[in-house]
């Protein structure tokens, strides 16, 4: 299965070993499942609190848990012309450290993220000797300062596709398909592209984050087309995944909390996995739009010396 | 402005009249004198033949009225109302009131309507009308030649013009589509000693007596047309027209719709042991909602006749107006109802089934089929007694067809259940104080007119029922209907009815809601000493459960009258654990249900069931951060 190292790379073998070592590197997904379990609980520990003190209150608690959010809620417009209970009061202030905690989770999680992401490649591309560690240290301040230019470009780009897919002239109930479809797909293309551009780095040991922005546009055309095609089929199975993991994620009975909590873990470590894959992928689609001259590295040969 | 009542003298309706102004209280706490000798069905009855002109918009009309005064007194003039003049320009009382819109549908061109004559039939004489019949008025008042006596008749022929505007306020054009209501010369009411003289505000809608109309509309043949009424058959007219006639019997107005494209859905249907053919008009958009409609028509006309009484006419149709006429839709006319469809999500699958916006305008509008339809109290005055009725109406059925929590919206992640709607609609407004029985043009604005008489009215309703039960309830306002069927009953005798039927005296609960500015507001006090204490908040004395619970599992269920402010609630030696007022929230009027209850100790599984939910919620958006990039 050697090929001549002069031939351009397989685009299709390519993506599968990245695949290919995601399935043999699972473990990696911890890495990117742990601080979303963590940052999570965080902001789960005050609305346990208020939970509490709102349930001393009535059935609201429990309403909650069920989803029964719209009917519950409006209850809370009478607060208009009340003077709020003291176990309202504690709720309130617990939600609002909630939503804090949220909001720093976010930015807590782009930022692990990021740092973490080249560690995740550089085990995912490299010998066995690579350790997660020395891959750290070698990738975080790259991919940080990357993560801080794929951020803009997610406003920026994202916006603009927003605001396009919005002046579409389509009307009626298909507009309300076509348009968050439209939207979608464009979310997975830039998504696709800047996961290409964070791989390039790791895969040609180039640390420049916007000459990887830069290689990532230019990509040679014969992968132009299998490239994006790629990246829908991502971005569907990425939608279908938030689709189907948040409905699983709801349809345990509130009651059965125990249950409810070990289903949403298999759910996070299977978006964190999901997540290595795409990061495997990308390394793959990177290799294969290196050219003949950098493509078969050493990982790839070894991978296919192994499968 | 207060109305006086019947049998209350010329000098104490002046008395009360001035004590209200000085005090501030709306009007009507006196006593109802009950219905007056038999149904009045037919009093002012109509013969129309129309000629609709689809270029000019613009109808020629004469009509031929016969009306019988229905009243003890001798009249010596009429009152007619000229609804279109309402739209005849900017600075027109109804137009200025609304700000140039209505319901979210702006006024785009004029509408109005001339009388080119009118005098007493068969070549008697000319009655006189202000300007000529060329007025900006939307309701006049015409001297009588002879004075009417007493269950006298007379006849009247009127010709006139009308020009309808772009649809809007329920009536007019858009194209060749036509919804035509309000749209001929129609007679005043004449009750409890005086004419229905106050003109037509933008919050307001209409009040007419009984009476047979027979309608003949002439129109291009192209057009379907549909009517309040039966239809009694077509000709074709030698210029290439035709003309349709319908009868409508006992009943208050008729409305008629003319689209060439219109779809027709006829179905007999069986409801309530009454045979009823029901025509479904809808745009061919809106075919796929076809048998959502007749699901909807077919439950409303089943339970409302079930509860309240048999639907009394031959014929329901129901209009679907197609999309860039949607100020035609959500209207109630005498056997004909205007509706709409779910508008952006229509047929989107898994969302558009679990939205039930176009099964609630349906089966609200069939609601008014009864409140005011065969029940005509006067829906400008006392709207409450029409519009919070048929909320109420559309509560119950669309609670019993999808749940009370969800009869709004059905979708996976949000449910909304259409008493929760009324009762965040009526706090969000701040309505809670508002008099149920005050003139719709004594508001201060749409919504708090829509707030108050559709979601407090809807509530009041819903907490009486809560209080009787539904059984008993229902048969009171059956009872109710029965009594005021083709009358004119008003709050008072709403009061007098429901008392009759459930041999309880409701001067409490009209004089807190309908009459008056009370709210029920109960609350949990301190829990010490083995003794609970529940306070009374608001000033309505509502009677509600109080239920303690007790740290050995058990509970007590007591009923409190809440005359006193306070009330303390001994545990018998028992450790409470927990006290709560209206425990299965029967008060739908309770302005606060927050402090309802409260427990001893904080319950641990919802909380902890609640951080899961929020955990989960917490984890999927955090991988969405992390996938992006
Ligand atoms: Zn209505």
């Amino acid at each position: 299965m050697m090929r001549s190292p002069a031939a351009f790379p397989s685009f299709g073998r390519e993506v599968a070993l990245g695949l290919q070592a995601a399935v043999r590197r699972w473990p990696l997904a911890l890495a990117l499942y742990l601080p979303n379990l963590v940052l999570g609980l965080l902001s789960a520990l005050p609305i346990f609190l208020a939970g509490e003190a709102l349930g001393q209150l009535g059935p609201w608690t429990a309403r909650l848990a069920e989803g029964d959010l719209a009917n519950t809620l409006i209850e809370f417009s009478a607060l208009r012309q009340a003077s709020p209970p003291a176990e309202l009061r504690a709720a309130g202030g617990d939600l609002v450290w909630a939503l804090l905690l949220l909001a720093l989770g976010v930015l807590a999680q782009g930022t692990a993220y990021n740092l973490l992401a080249g560690a995740v490649l550089g085990r995912l591309a490299g010998d066995d000797d690579v350790t997660f560690g020395s891959a750290f240290r070698r990738w975080a301040g790259p991919m940080f300062w990357f993560g801080f230019l794929a951020l803009m470009v997610v406003l920026l780009a994202g916006t603009l596709g927003v605001v396009l897919v919005a002046l579409l002239p389509v009307d009626g109930s298909a507009s309300l398909l076509v348009k968050p479809l439209l939207g979608l797909g464009w979310f997975a293309l830039l998504n696709g592209w800047l996961e290409v551009a964070r791989a390039s780095m790791v895969a040609r040991s180039d640390p420049r984050a916007l000459r990887a922005l830069g290689r990532a546009i230019t990509l040679p055309g014969r992968v132009w087309l299998p490239a994006i095609v790629l990246w829908l089929l991502l971005g569907l199975v990425g939608a279908l995944y938030l689709g189907l993991g948040g409905s699983l994620a709801v349809a345990v009975p509130g009651a059965l909390a125990l249950l409810a909590v070990a289903v949403q873990q298999l759910v996070a470590f299977a978006g964190a996995w999901l997540k290595l894959a795409r990061l495997g992928i990308a390394l793959g689609v990177a290799r294969a739009t290196a050219g003949p001259n950098l493509a078969t590295s050493s990982a790839s040969r070894r991978y296919t010396a192994r499968f | 402005m207060p109305y006086p009542h019947r049998r209350l003298s010329a000098l104490t309706a002046a008395l009360l009249a001035l004590c209200l102004l000085l005090s501030g209280v709306p009007s009507a706490a006196a006593q109802s004198s009950g219905p007056p000798g038999g149904p009045q069905s037919d009093v002012a009855s109509y013969q129309i033949q129309v000629t609709l002109d689809p270029q000019s918009k613009q109808l020629q009309g004469s009509e031929r009225i016969t009306y019988r005064n229905p009243s003890a007194d001798t009249l010596t003039e009429l009152w007619f109302h000229l609804y279109l003049n309402a739209f005849r320009s900017p600075d027109t009382q109804w137009l200025r009131e609304s700000g140039g819109a209505h319901r979210g549908f702006a006024a785009e061109e004029p509408g109005w309507i001339k009388v080119e004559r009118l005098a007493l039939a068969d070549g008697g004489p000319t009655l006189l009308l202000p300007d000529g019949g060329d007025t900006a008025e939307t309701n006049v008042r015409v001297p009588l030649p002879k004075a009417l006596g007493p269950g006298q008749t007379l006849t009247l022929e009127a010709t006139w013009t009308a020009q309808l505007p772009r649809v809007f306020a329920r009536t007019g054009y858009a194209g060749d589509f036509f919804m035509v209501g309000q749209w001929y010369p129609k007679l005043a009411v004449y009750d409890r000693g005086h004419w229905d003289s106050e003109p037509w505000h933008a919050n307001s809608e209409f009040f007419a007596d009984f009476g047979n109309y027979d309608l003949a509309v002439t129109l291009p043949q192209s057009y379907v047309t549909g009517a309040s009424g039966v239809r009694q058959g077509e000709t074709a007219n030698a210029d290439g027209s035709k003309t349709v006639r319908y009868r409508a019997e006992r009943v208050t107005d008729v409305a008629w719709t003319a689209w060439p494209q219109y779809q027709a859905v006829d179905r007999q249907m069986q409801a309530a042991g009454q045979t009823t053919q029901v025509e479904l008009l809808l745009p061919a958009s809106e075919a796929g909602d076809a048998e959502r409609h007749l699901a909807a028509i077919r439950a409303a006309l089943d339970a409302y006749g079930t509860w309240y009484g048999a639907y009394p006419w031959p014929k329901l149709t129901v209009v679907v107006p197609p999309e860039d006429a949607g100020g035609a839709g959500g209207m109630e006319y005498p056997t004909l109802v205007t509706t709409g469809s779910n508008g952006p999500t229509r047929g989107l699958p898994g969302i558009d089934n679990g939205i039930y916006g176009l099964e609630t305008v349906t089966v609200h509008e069939i609601a008014h089929e009864w409140f005011p339809m065969q029940v005509q109290s006067n829906e400008a005055a006392e709207a409450w007694l029409d519009e919070g009725f048929a909320d109420y109406l559309t509560t119950r059925l669309l609670g019993r067809l999808y749940g009370p929590d969800r009869s709004v919206l059905n979708l996976p992640l949000l449910r909304l259940g259409y008493v929760n709607q009324q009762r965040g609609v009526v706090g969000s407004a701040g309505v809670e104080q508002e008099p149920l029985a005050q003139p719709s043009w004594q508001f201060q604005s749409p919504y708090t007119y829509a707030a108050t008489v559709y979601g407090k009215g809807s509530l009041a309703l819903l907490s009486l029922q809560g209080l009787y039960g539904d059984e008993r309830f229902t048969a009171a306002l059956h009872h109710y209907a029965d009594v005021w069927r083709w009358r004119h009953p008003t709050s008072a005798d709403l009061r007098d009815a429901l008392a009759q039927a459930l041999g309880q005296n409701l001067d409490w609960f009209f004089n807190s809601f309908v009459f008056g500015r009370d709210v029920v507001d109960y609350q949990v006090g301190a829990i010490t000493d083995g003794q609970a204490t529940v306070e009374r908040v608001g000033e309505a004395r509502y009677p509600v459960d109080v239920r303690l619970d007790f740290a050995d599992g058990s509970s007590r269920l007591e009923r409190w009258d809440g005359q006193e402010r306070s009330l303390a609630l001994a545990g018998d030696g028992k450790a409470i654990a927990g006290v709560a007022v209206d425990p299965e929230e029967r008060i739908t009027l309770e302005i606060n249900r927050l402090d309802n209850t409260r427990l001893e100790q904080p319950a641990l599984a919802p909380a902890l069931a609640l951080a899961d939910r929020w955990l989960a919620f917490v984890q999927m958006l955090l991988q969405l951060v992390g996938q992006v990039g």
